[in-house]
């Protein structure tokens, strides 16, 4: 299998999220509307083995490029903070027609999500919360904790972000999975192929210094936000995650109100690409469950 | 290299080709600079846009290049009846008209390039330059099969058509080519899954069935050929080299280039060659 053969039967387009030209990898004639954001300096490629298959459970389904990531627009007079990302979103919403959709966000992706639905509740259904950025426990413990990952997360991307070869690309990714053999050759060009786009050389140092910045600290969601949020959340962790630990998922999960948690084994911060199956099953069925 | 990160940046659609839901791949060229007109890519019997991918990521340096699925190929819908030349013309109009060019260049392999050349001598047509890759539509199909080479790969061809298998499948791209060594697994998995997909067998049977004798490239027909054409063979393909020279003589402006190490697929076996000398062909007359 390779990306192509994963992808068949999908369309690659770009469209007008507002101003921002924004990449799409999407699948579907019916359904649901459901948008799959990545990570820090990531791209549609992450789920390109979950667009087709969740299609395939009747949901119209659309991994996108954020802002300032991939081949979508990367502008350089915004400030790289969870609003921002949220402000695209809800442009991109607009220009499928998406009065509402449900979102699978990943790292970055999941904060994005968390985010859009508290400043905008009507605008989301569902979110899966996968191996999420964003939120911020009580505990001084943990908001220690969370402080460095930030700092670990941004001094790892700056790394590959700063002298992309395809060398620093591969030790990134490497370091995303339980297993480092899931990285191929393929995934590393392709994300070499980007870190070198002009526009990326240009703006990811910007992005990377100001998406996991002290600044935007102000946006992580704390247990009082979660706690108020109504939407239902599949919080969805994994045993080998490099970033949060699996605790704070759970203990995220107990705090939302229609919360739940599910742990996958043998993966790390990638579960929708380390392993798809697994991902698309508990991902598809929670997306297309009834309405209780 | 693999398909995704040959077409990486360009885009891969469903259009409405005059009621026809269509597969197309688009790269785009160098923006501003670009004065060329776009370059369409059709591809051969059994094929699909990907059979390009050695080719499409080059030639759009210097202009969009456009590669569609044919009529009931690939993954665009399988609306034909007969799948004979006229139909995949008419549907090959309507991608054309649907990108609403006033000009194009084409680039046609085996029954592309026959698709293409008649694209070129309908009146009032926008095909600028022509480059046809081992056309078909040269020789009846009767003179064709009684090359004993020619024949033994149509059967085998037949096969991969009939029961598509990893094993049937690989043996016709296998027999495309000069250097089995070319063969790439990404492409006959890709292969395999398009041929298994419900009804392409009965449109690749309909299209070796189809009589297109009314659509043959007649001795009277090509000298009214306009768009300046530009030949190209495989050294070891299996189309004489009297017929591809006497078809680039008969028209208007024609050139036959010959590739080394290449048979049937000189475009896939040997793009060192083939996308220089389409980029320059194309380029020619352009300030």
């Amino acid at each position: 299998m390779t990306f192509w053969t994963d992808a068949l039967g999908a369309q690659v387009r770009y469209r007008d999220a507002g101003e921002w030209r924004t990449r799409s990898l999407e699948a579907g004639d019916e359904g649901d509307h459901v948008i799959m954001m990545g990570g820090l300096t990531g791209h549609v490629e992450g789920f390109i083995r979950n667009v087709v298959p969740l299609a395939q459970r009747g949901l119209r389904v659309y991994a996108i490029d954020c802002l300032g990531h991939g081949y979508t627009a990367k502008p350089d007079n915004v400030t790289y903070h969870a609003p921002i990302f949220t402000e695209h979103l809800l442009r991109f919403m607009d220009s499928i027609g998406a009065e509402r959709a449900h979102i699978v966000g990943q790292s970055l992706g999941g904060w994005i999500g968390l985010w859009t639905a508290k400043e905008h509740p009507d605008r989301i259904g569902r979110i899966v919360f996968a191996t999420g950025a964003g939120i911020l426990l009580d505990d001084e413990a943990r908001k220690r904790e969370s402080a460095e990952i930030h700092s670990r997360v941004q001094n790892v991307t700056r790394r590959a972000v700063e002298e992309p070869t395809r060398e620093s690309v591969r030790r990134r990714l490497e370091w995303l999975m339980a297993d480092p053999a899931t990285v191929t050759d393929e995934l590393v060009e392709t994300r070499y192929r980007i870190y070198t786009l002009p526009d990326s050389r240009a703006v990811m140092p910007k992005l990377v210094a100001e998406q996991p910045s002290e600044e935007n600290r102000v946006h992580l969601l704390t247990e009082a936000d979660l706690a108020a949020l109504p939407h239902e959340v599949l919080v969805l962790w994994t045993d080998k995650n490099p970033t949060t630990p699996a605790e704070v998922g759970r203990r995220a999960s107990e705090i939302l109100p229609n919360g739940s948690f599910q742990l996958m084994k043998d993966a790390g911060h990638w579960p929708m690409f380390e392993q798809p199956e697994e991902f698309n099953r508990i991902v598809g069925d929670y997306l297309t469950r009834p309405s209780s | 290299m693999t398909l995704w990160t040959q077409f990486l940046g360009g885009t891969v659609e469903w259009v409405d080709a005059d009621g026809v839901r269509t597969r197309m791949l688009r790269l785009p060229g160098p923006g501003d600079r670009g004065q060329a007109p776009p370059l369409l890519l059709l591809h051969g019997r059994g094929g699909h846009l990907e059979t390009f991918v050695h080719n499409a990521r080059a030639w759009s340096a210097h202009r969009e290049v456009i590669a569609v699925d044919l009529l009931g190929h690939g993954l665009t819908a399988q609306q034909g009846e007969r799948y004979d030349i006229g139909e995949l013309l008419d549907h090959v109009a309507g991608v054309i008209a649907h990108l609403g060019v006033a000009e194009i260049d084409v680039v046609g392999q085996s029954l592309g390039g026959w698709v293409a050349a008649r694209l070129a001598l309908r009146p009032d047509t926008p095909v600028r330059r022509l480059v046809l890759i081992e056309p078909a539509g040269l020789q009846d199909e009767s003179e064709r099969l009684a090359d004993p080479r020619v024949r033994s790969a149509y059967e085998r061809g037949g096969r991969s058509f009939a029961s598509p298998t990893i094993d049937t499948v690989r043996l016709r791209f296998a027999q495309l080519l000069h250097d089995h060594r070319k063969i790439d697994d990404e492409m006959v998995e890709l292969r395999l899954r398009l041929y298994q997909l419900p009804g392409a067998t009965a449109v690749h049977q309909a299209v070796r069935a189809a009589d297109n004798r009314p659509w043959l490239l007649t001795r009277e027909q090509l000298p009214t050929l306009r768009p300046p054409c530009l030949f190209l063979r495989g050294a070891h393909g299996h189309l004489p080299v009297e017929v591809l020279q006497q078809a680039a003589d008969a028209v208007a402006a024609g050139r036959l280039l010959t590739v080394p190490d290449a048979k049937q697929w000189p475009h896939y076996e040997n793009p060192a060659v083939v996308n220089p000398a389409v980029d320059q062909f194309l380029q020619e007359e352009l300030s």
